[in-house]
């Protein structure tokens, strides 16, 4: 009961926390709608061709953006780790009976919440351009979603308790997040991409969230590949979540 | 608690406390005390004593190199979980508090302290009022000054207090008004059940709040017992000040001032209370002769203990040895 009563408690400071810093979340918002405005019009010559075979692009690029959006706000998550770190709050509880799972998971679990008000917004203002949204995949794209932010959110908070300075664990982020961006399909979808690329990313996860993610979008919520999209997130967070209770416990004990 | 203590049982006990940040130079050498049931116990030292170590180890974060830890018996180096309940803390530096209001800040200290909803929201609303601080209540913490930061430090450490509450200089930044509002919640929380430990500079604070202190000073506990029995020192209670003119020479002392400071033109010394009569006929002598401006009589002060047993910075001790007590002819 303690820890799920402690989760439910920081979660909500977590969330009170970021309503009162609006900015990060315009931030947060402004990027894929800036992707839709400026880049999606770019895709319209590719409607009907080799990867784009429904009729408007969005239903091709909008689930891969969700995707790339969710990881994102993950792998961001150890930035306020390190300034509440830095700032003693991680400190204030340290010295409370607060469950140490609790303190680790909360503000991902804040980050999942924030996403889902995201991505509503999103597919809020695609629909009347042209997207096809698919409520029950939708649903289901939520649920795999929320599970990606668990992992990289997990990940990067691990990364940055074991780092400690920003400006490394700002690298390590970048340095990850581009060949991730590249190799997912996010902005092309990668059946127009030569095969040892194909290849590459059968070891990126953001990869068959993507694919998963255009399945659900168009309806198909029982196709194999969405049930692989499970499998792996739902390995990558037990395995994950286990790393980063550790490296969390020992920073925190 | 009452006058005539009788310490039954240690809440807290700390026996041979070792820990060193550096190899060879020991932050807590050796550290022995213990803390009863109810107290108001003192740790007094000056800067870079090792009271913020011992206090550390005894919240859990950080471990010592050797000795114990036990509160009620159970030994919290093996189960610092067990520590986290049963204190609570304020920390010396600022609490980070930003996002929240005072009520929101207070009151999830008290849910995760695992206090019931109802009873954190009234105890909150409490502390609150009776530290005058209802303004603040929703106020976002962004707006609150250092001593309104301090306050609901304090707050948070008391809405649902330890079995130990761990005060590190409660009262800096706080106006006098609220200072006693605080040191009156204090003695609440000791009503309440609670056994308090408080860190401190201020000596004369100490004094009217504390049962029990300990001296600390480069690691050691150099002294301890109640304020009364710290300033008895063998009889010696009584303290005696004569402010010199200027350009007055450190004129010979009477053998019954004992303990004798010099800082700047004031000579502070103490004395017996069957002495006082003699003390006081040799300063209006010096006064006579020009030689002093003023002088004083009453009860020794804490301060004098603490400055006695730590070191005077710059206020020079004459030693005893080297002092006349002949008697100066009226």
């Amino acid at each position: 009961m303690k820890p799920l009563r402690d989760t439910v408690l920081l979660f909500k400071r977590e969330f009170i926390h970021s309503l009162r810093n609006p900015t990060w979340l315009v931030v947060g918002l402004m990027t894929p709608l800036l992707y839709l405005a400026l880049y999606t019009p770019l895709l319209q010559k590719l409607a009907g061709g080799p990867g784009f075979p429904t009729t408007h692009v969005l239903n091709v690029f909008l689930p891969g953006m969700i995707g790339y959006m969710a990881f994102m706000n993950g792998v961001s998550e150890g930035y306020p780790t390190l300034f509440n770190l830095k700032d003693g709050q991680i400190e204030r509880f340290r010295v409370t009976p607060a469950n140490r799972v609790a303190l680790l998971i909360s503000p991902i679990l804040a980050d999942v919440a924030w996403m889902f008000v995201f991505i509503v917004i999103l597919i809020a203002v695609a629909v009347p351009f042209g997207f096809n949204a698919n409520i029950p995949g939708l649903l289901v794209t939520l649920i795999l979603l929320g599970l990606l932010v668990m992992v990289t959110g997990a990940f990067s908070v691990a990364i940055a308790l074991i780092n400690k300075e920003i400006s490394s664990f700002a690298a390590i982020v970048n340095g990850i997040s581009l060949p991730v961006l590249l190799l997912s399909g996010v902005l092309l979808p990668l059946s127009m991409a030569p095969s040892w690329m194909r290849v590459v990313a059968h070891f990126n996860p953001l990869y068959y969230v993507v694919e998963a993610n255009r399945l659900l979008a168009a309806g198909d919520i029982w196709n194999s590949t969405v049930g692989l999209a499970f499998l792996v997130t739902v390995g990558l967070a037990v395995g994950t979540f286990w790393w980063a209770t550790r490296v969390f416990r020992k920073a925190v004990a | 608690m009452a006058a005539g203590l009788e310490i039954k049982g240690s809440v807290l006990k700390i026996d041979n406390l070792c820990k060193s940040y550096v190899k060879g130079k020991l932050v807590n050498d050796y550290i022995s005390l213990s803390l009863g049931y109810g107290e108001i116990f003192g740790l007094l030292g000056p800067n870079g004593a090792g009271k913020t170590t011992l206090v550390s180890q005894i919240i859990g974060l950080a471990k010592p190199d050797s000795g114990s830890i036990t509160i009620e018996g159970v030994d919290i180096i093996a189960k610092p979980g067990y520590t986290r309940q049963a204190c609570s803390f304020q920390a010396q530096t600022q609490v980070p508090i930003n996002g929240l209001t005072a009520m929101q800040a207070i009151e999830l200290v008290g849910r995760v302290r695992g206090g019931n909803t109802q009873k954190v929201r009234s105890r909150t609303l409490e502390l609150l009022h009776n530290l005058e601080m209802e303004e603040w209540t929703k106020k976002s913490a962004e707006t609150f000054s250092g001593g309104m930061r301090r306050l609901v430090a304090f707050c948070m450490a008391s809405v649902v207090p330890g079995r130990i509450v761990i005060l590190d200089e409660p009262t800096n930044d706080i106006d006098p008004l609220r200072r006693r509002l605080l040191w009156q919640e204090v003695r609440t929380l000791v009503a309440m059940g609670s056994t308090v430990l408080l860190i401190t500079h201020n000596v004369l604070e100490a004094e009217r709040a504390v049962d029990r202190l300990a001296i600390i000073d480069k690691g050691k506990v150099v002294s301890m017992g109640t304020p009364a029995s710290l300033k008895g020192n063998g009889g010696l209670n009584m303290r005696f000040e004569i402010t010199l003119e200027p350009r007055a020479d450190v004129p010979i002392m009477p053998e019954s001032i004992q303990n004798t400071t010099v800082t700047g033109r004031r000579v502070i010394g103490r004395l017996r209370e069957s002495d006082i009569a003699s003390a006081i006929q040799w300063a209006r002598s010096l006064k006579e002769k020009g030689l002093a401006e003023e002088y004083s009589v009453g009860p020794a002060s804490l301060e004098d203990v603490y400055l006695k047993v730590v070191g005077h910075g710059d206020s020079p001790e004459i030693p005893d040895k080297e002092v006349n007590h002949d008697r100066i002819a009226a």
